[in-house]
């Protein structure tokens, strides 16, 4: 391994913002996972649900889960170019 | 009567021994100094745990070997057993803990405790132990006056052991002297009687002492001053054993019946312990002389054969022990079987919980979930369903429109029953249990009374609505009829989706907000507004009755968000914490808007 190899290997080590970074990144990967397989089990959910009061409730919940995953894809989007 | 003289005659018998030997007041206050240490040790241990204690129990206890080693850890590290049976009992009266893996750390302390014996017959009795104790007191006392908590822990710890160490060397030193003037081996009693009689000794003195440190200790002096016999020494140490157990058995008196069944536990398994080893005693100390051997004790030391023996027969009491534990746990419950508990009691409020800032803290989660259970039941009555109605997929609306008459409910009565005494006694532990502690600790506090006040508030908003619904089911206006339908089917959807939701955070499911239910609340009242309208503008609506309704819109919406809160409180942001990812998904007011139109 060549001196500058090593040293950038070792700044690497040594940088507590890119750790952080990583694991914020991973978390948020966590989450949207997690956020995406609740919200096709409401999908589904929702088309077996007939019309009525169930359905609106299901929708609604839907909508701000679809925001929630959107909003962690742009946090996980900025984290990365960082 | 017993306890009002038996204090009054100590104090006289104490008198009289300082009076007639200088000696056994040395030795008197050496104990006591002793015994200040361990006072000082535990308050030291409670004051810088601060919950780490608690958690560590918490996530270590899942088998019996972790709860095992916990107990022989602890024990060891804080040399008080006592402090760990009674925090063991609090976990479990809080429903932190199962009854097996309390009985587990109990088996575990015995063992722990034995480590004092070697540390004082090893290290006590052959360095000049009172230089430590010196400096130990002047930096614990100078720790003592910090602010920082944590600081003050240090300090604490540091006296209780610098006053240990000179309780010790007062100790050692009196029946040094002592032996000059009084032979205490002219009352050796030899054989089985002696065993029994200084067994029974040692009971008496731990329990007075409240502490078989303390006894051990004083036996381990007596015997390395000669003092004592061996054999009677022994005898001592199977007492103090047996005589500890009065420390859970006091702890548990406060505790509910699972923190009795630990208390008992301890006692069997030290009244077993006890008589192995005093109907074993010739063979265990043939055992104690051939471990001695084989370890490097010299043949005269008999404090330190004294440390093997204690070692020997806790040990031999938990092989004994561990294969029934089983069989011991479920003849404890047979035994305490729990009282039933009146839906208006609290049932993990109780005073074994009061010092430990997380089991308080779990204690009054669970009691909230209980106000909520109420809650649900209240607010059926109020909606005029069956509790099994909300709580199931039926079809509320097709139930509602059934309906032609409400069933009776007094919703003030079932307040006074279910909600008000448990709600109370939840503010009142709150106050109790909610000074002095971290800054965490006091938020979650002030979220679970927050969560409390939003229910009751949202149970006293549905009283007001309550006539008008009675009355707009029987109405014949199919208007009024079909809006106070929509409503209290929406008010039912929500208490079945919160409990959804809490059923789901059980396993952390990520519902990170109730935002979606916050959108269709504005949806609803959008409706609601404008379906109001029409109705007047139509004929359809007397404007007495549209008052009458926008009133009971404000009810149903201050129920709704009320519930709301308390959801998000209790089942989401309060249930676990939130990560920094979660909460960087979470949506801001006006993302939300946006998303509304």
């Amino acid at each position: 391994m060549t001196e500058k190899s090593l040293l950038s290997r070792l700044e690497a080590y040594l940088d507590l913002n890119a750790k952080r970074r990583k694991k914020k990144a991973d978390e948020l990967k966590a989450i949207i996972g997690k956020l995406k397989k609740k919200e096709k089990a409401l999908i589904a959910e929702y088309q077996k649900a007939g019309k009525g009061k169930k359905r609106a409730r299901l929708e609604k919940r839907c909508v701000i889960l679809h925001a929630q995953r959107k909003k962690g894809l742009k946090a996980l989007k900025k984290v990365n170019k960082k | 009567m017993l306890r009002k003289i038996l204090l009054p005659t100590i104090f006289v018998i104490l008198g009289w021994g300082f009076w007639v030997s200088p000696d056994f007041k040395t030795i008197a206050a050496g104990v006591s100094v002793f015994l200040f240490g361990m006072l000082s040790l535990e308050q030291g241990f409670q004051a810088f745990a601060g919950g780490t204690l608690e958690r560590i129990l918490n996530k270590t206890t899942d088998k019996l070997w972790k709860s095992l080693s916990f107990g022989v850890v602890s024990t060891t590290l804080m040399q008080s057993s006592s402090l760990v049976s009674v925090i063991t009992i609090s976990f479990l009266s809080a429903g932190l803990l199962d009854l097996a893996s309390g009985v587990g750390i109990i088996f575990g302390a015995n063992i722990g405790t034995t480590t004092g014996a070697w540390l004082v017959a090893g290290f006590g009795l052959k360095v000049k132990i009172s230089a430590y104790a010196m400096p130990m007191l002047v930096f614990g006392v100078l720790l003592l006056f910090q602010n920082s908590k944590n600081l003050k822990g240090i300090g604490y710890i540091l006296v209780g052991l610098g006053f240990l160490f000179l309780g010790i060397h007062y100790m050692k030193e009196g029946f040094d002297a002592f032996k000059d003037s009084f032979d205490l081996a002219r009352f050796a009693v030899a054989g089985y009687p002696g065993l029994f009689l200084f067994a029974g000794i040692g009971i008496a003195a731990t329990v007075v002492m409240q502490s078989s440190h303390a006894t051990l200790v004083l036996t381990i002096t007596a015997l390395a001053a000669g003092q004592i016999t061996y054999e009677n020494a022994l005898a001592l140490a199977i007492g103090a054993n047996v005589g500890t157990t009065i420390t859970a058995i006091i702890g548990s008196l406060s505790a509910n019946e699972q923190g009795k069944r630990l208390a008992v536990a301890h006692l069997i398994f030290n009244l077993v312990t006890g008589l192995i080893a005093i109907v074993f005693i010739y063979q265990m100390m043939a055992s104690v002389e051939w471990i001695s051997a084989h370890v490097g004790i010299a043949e005269d030391d008999y404090t330190l054969k004294l440390a093997v023996f204690h070692t020997l027969f806790n040990t031999i009491g938990v092989l004994v022990m561990l294969p029934l534990i089983g069989r011991l746990v479920s003849m404890l419950e047979g035994l305490f079987k729990p009282k039933a508990v009146l839906i208006s009691m609290p049932k993990y409020l109780n005073d074994a919980t009061i010092d430990f800032p997380d089991t308080v803290l779990e204690a009054l989660r669970l009691e909230t979930l209980r106000v909520w259970d109420h809650t649900i039941n209240i607010l059926s009555g109020v909606l005029g369903f069956e509790r099994g109605q909300i709580c199931s997929d039926t079809d509320l609306a097709m139930v509602a429109q059934s309906q032609r008459k409400l069933p009776d409910f007094d919703v003030d009565a079932a307040y006074e029953l279910q909600v008000k005494s448990l709600y109370s006694a939840i503010i009142t532990f709150i106050s109790r249990a909610g000074f002095s502690w971290q800054d965490e600790q006091s938020g979650d506090i002030h979220w679970l009374r927050q969560a409390n006040q939003n229910m009751v508030e949202a149970i006293k908003a549905s009283k007001h609505l309550r006539k008008n619904l009675v009355a707009a089911v029987a109405s014949t206006n199919e208007e009024q009829r079909l809006i106070y339908t929509n409503m209290r089917v929406h008010l039912a959807l929500l208490v079945r989706e919160l409990e959804e939701i809490r059923q789901e955070s059980i396993d952390e499911s990520p519902v990170l907000s109730l935002d979606h239910l916050r959108l269709l609340m504005n949806e609803l009242c959008e409706k609601f507004n404008a379906r109001m309208a029409n109705a007047m503008t139509e004929g359809r609506m007397s404007g007495e009755l549209a008052v009458s309704l926008l009133n009971d819109s404000n009810y149903a919406q201050e129920v709704y968000s009320k519930l709301l809160d308390m959801g998000e409180t209790l089942f989401i942001r309060h249930s676990r914490s939130l990560t920094d990812a979660e909460h960087e998904v979470l949506l801001s007011d006006d993302e939300l808007l946006e998303l509304e139109t």
